[in-house]
């Protein structure tokens, strides 16, 4: 199908699109911080390559936003408060070491991965169209960095005891990755969206199986409840301010 | 043969237009010099990320954010291209980074020049990428193989960058009145450091002579700086924009924009490390080559241990060879 | 200057990874080109790094790499001064990829393909089944050292780059904003 049959789902579509849009974002943000300072050349080509294709799946979703809503991608980004983000936790955490960024990259990447594939089947064409364009280049980012993930997990000790830092730190916040947000539910019955829970037990098998070959394991703790999308670190604030800065020099002008 | 005789056959190979490839006897004062100056360009692109990558995070729209991030991304790529054309001649990428962060190297003065506002990475993009362009069409002709087809390459890429960086400066130029201001500032600022670009007067150029002579360089620094001039001047000045230069007057005679003296001193002084930017420049790249060691042994231990312990994770199988004709 | 590891072929005792050759496909129905090289750590970064340097643009279809250590290159010039000797340290008999540049316009590009003892040899008996072909600098490569991507690869590894429109000079048409502006 290509229109949503009422308003109420199409505002929940858009709720979706609108988390997905951010995650994309915010994780692109953070790995373009590394352009010019990363371990070795092809590598600062490398990531620059990775955060350039996510800014261009947030505009992705972003444009499928602003079919259902009008909204403008621009607007949406450059003025909106910190708090009416909704990206994942997990995604506005500073940069850290390389050893962090990689893992990171590595838990988004093969929980995307699984996503996109579900997302394919929408019966909303949009959506599965835009989720097979982005799953193409999705699969070469997984190429990349479960490459790094099993080389730094394997490398030297000190690598391996920065990865393992790196996973106990970024652990707590996994199960974000599949909370739902409210009335979720009717996309899924409908086919609409995928069933998050789903997804997430399946990623969590395969992240659990490939870690433990990279020699790492996730630490026995966790949140004890997913926190909502709308609640954020205090990192995400000075992350959009930075963000925000020119646009809002003129904020009716073009740039 | 004599080295007599093999000079003279090497120069008239150059006087032929035929290029010299990296295992062809060359002069040890051409290898030298090419190596010298192709590292110095490569070093240029690399400390030239910093400056503008600076703005990744703050640019002002979507589309603005991926066109820079793929510019910064370029300048790497065109680093990578440049140190593998000096490696070609026998040097190696880690002692031409060591030259670099120890101070020994030179790079282009003007990224010591801090970035102020958006408005310098339009302006960068059409004047500093500009007048790179410029220079590097002429070293696309140069002699030596691997340099020249780098620059082929370059250049195709970097016609973009320019032309993003022209774009940025129109709109800002028929914008806000404080975008107009904050363009016109940029370009005040930026116009002699990239005026220096281009290298001293061809009297003062102590490596020109040889260049030119062994066919690396094609055409003089002031010849070049005068193309440039003419090139800009009329569509800044269609922009309503100017330059800092009250001597710039146009010379009917010639058809050339004339300029002012430029502040050879200053150049000088950047160069030789005491411009805005030199020490934290250098510091940042500093930092990302120390905080990537952990990283670079762990890789490479990691590919030891492959090696001797045989091949770990899954291994893809290969087919035959897939090309079109032997 | 502390030895870091090495790949088979190659000594390293460097910082910056050993280097790889990297040959390109532009187009299937075109040979291999060589474009320039990558350091990696090993062949499977090798052909990632490749992919990030080379194809930032549109157009390949397929991607080798080889541990430079494993590739000879002879100029013309070196040839004519050092013909290349047919056993040079004879090994088992390999298939080899040898590769010609035609003239300073034309790429390093895949010329033959034959079975040999030696990249020397290779060479010598490309240079004598072919002795019309004429080239400025040829390249050698055992078939058995390259890591090639394969056809599963090209939709990830190669697709995407046409999509990123925004690198490509005429999508800014600065020469008609500034007519336009002049006109005005």
């Amino acid at each position: 199908m290509t229109s949503l049959p009422d308003e109420q789902t199409t505002q929940l579509v858009a709720g979706r699109l609108l988390e997905m849009a951010d995650d994309e974002l915010i994780l692109s943000h953070r790995n373009s911080e590394w352009t010019g300072h990363a371990p070795i050349l092809e590598e600062d080509i490398a990531f620059a390559n990775i955060a350039q294709d996510e800014m261009g799946h947030a505009l992705i979703w972003y444009e499928l936003l602003r079919s259902l809503t009008g909204r403008d991608p621009d607007r949406l980004v450059f003025f909106r408060e910190p708090c009416e983000y909704r990206n994942l936790q997990m995604v506005e955490l500073p940069k850290g070491d390389w050893a962090f960024t990689v893992l990171r990259q590595y838990l988004f990447d093969t929980w995307e991965a699984g996503h996109l594939e579900a997302l394919e089947q929408s019966r909303f064409t949009p959506v599965a169209e835009a989720a097979q364009k982005i799953g193409k280049e999705e699969r070469y980012h997984l190429r990349h960095t479960a490459a790094w993930l099993c080389r730094l997990g394997r490398g030297t000790e000190e690598s391996n005891s920065r990865m393992q830092a790196a996973l106990d730190q970024l652990w707590p916040f996994h199960s974000q990755i599949w909370a739902a947000p409210p009335d979720y539910e009717r996309l899924v019955t409908e086919s609409l969206m995928p069933d998050l829970a789903r997804l997430g037990s399946l990623w969590e098998d395969r992240v659990r199986t490939e870690l433990s070959e990279a020699g790492l394991t996730p630490p026995g703790f966790g949140q004890p409840s997913a926190p909502l999308r709308d609640e954020h670190t205090e990192h995400l604030q000075p992350l959009i301010e930075e963000m925000q800065q020119v646009a809002r020099l003129e904020t009716e002008a073009g740039w | 043969m004599t080295d007599e005789a093999r000079l003279e056959a090497f120069e008239a190979r150059i006087a032929r237009g035929e290029k010299i490839e990296p295992g062809d006897w060359m002069p040890e004062q051409y290898r030298k010099q090419l190596i010298r100056m192709i590292s110095q360009h490569a070093h240029s692109e690399i400390v030239g990320m910093l400056p503008e990558g600076a703005w990744i995070t703050r640019a002002p729209t979507l589309r603005r954010k991926l066109v820079l991030l793929a510019k910064v991304q370029d300048e790497a790529g065109h680093g990578q291209y440049l140190y593998h054309a000096a490696e070609t001649l026998g040097a190696t990428r880690e002692q031409m980074l060591d030259d670099l962060l120890s101070s020994r190297a030179k790079y282009s003065s003007v990224f010591n020049y801090p970035t102020l506002s958006w408005a310098d990475i339009g302006v960068i993009g059409w004047l500093v990428d500009g007048a790179a362009i410029i220079n590097q069409t002429m070293l696309a002709k140069s002699s030596y193989g691997p340099y020249s087809r780098a620059m082929l390459r370059i250049c195709a890429e970097e016609t973009f960058h320019k032309k993003q960086g022209q774009e940025m400066v129109i709109l800002l130029s028929q914008g806000t009145p404080k975008q107009r201001a904050m363009v016109q500032n940029a370009i005040n600022r930026w116009w002699w450091p990239t005026l220096m670009m281009f290298g001293p007067h061809d009297s003062e150029s102590k490596n020109s002579a040889e260049l030119m002579r062994w066919g690396v360089k094609t055409r003089s620094n002031d010849e070049l700086r005068q193309v440039f001039v003419n090139q800009l001047i009329p569509d800044l000045h269609a922009l309503g924009l100017s330059v800092p230069d009250p001597q710039l007057r146009f010379d009917e005679e010639t058809g050339n924009w004339l300029i002012g003296p430029i502040d050879w001193d200053e150049f000088w002084r950047v160069v030789k490390g005491n411009g805005p930017c030199n020490a934290e420049r250098l510091e940042a790249r500093r930092q990302a080559h120390e905080d990537g060691r952990w990283v670079r042994e762990a890789l490479a231990a990691y590919a030891e241990k492959q090696k001797t312990e045989g091949p770990q994770g899954p291994q893809r199988p290969q087919g035959p060879c897939e090309f079109a004709r032997p | 200057m502390r030895s870091l590891g090495s790949f088979v072929g190659v000594t390293m005792p460097d910082t910056q990874w050993p280097r790889f050759e990297v040959f390109l496909i532009e187009d299937e129905r075109k040979p291999a080109e060589h474009v320039g090289s990558v350091h990696a750590p090993d062949p499977e970064m090798a052909l990632l790094n490749a992919r990030d340097v080379f194809v930032r643009r549109p157009h390949c279809e397929g991607l080798w790499v080889a541990a430079s250590g494993h590739v000879l290159f002879r100029t013309a010039e070196e040839l004519a001064r050092d013909p290349v000797s047919q056993n040079g340290h004879p090994g088992e008999e390999r298939r080899y990829l040898v590769f010609g540049k035609p003239n300073h316009r034309e790429p390093l590009a895949l010329a033959a393909c034959l079975s040999a003892q030696s990249p020397e040899e290779a060479l010598a008996q490309a240079l004598k089944e072919s002795s019309a072909i004429e080239s400025v600098l040829w390249a050698v490569v055992s078939e058995a050292e390259l890591t090639r991507s394969d056809r599963n690869d090209r939709v990830s590894f190669f697709e995407p780059a046409a999509t990123k429109n925004y690198k490509l000079h005429a999508e800014y048409p600065t020469a008609r904003l500034m007519k336009e502006i002049r006109q005005k």
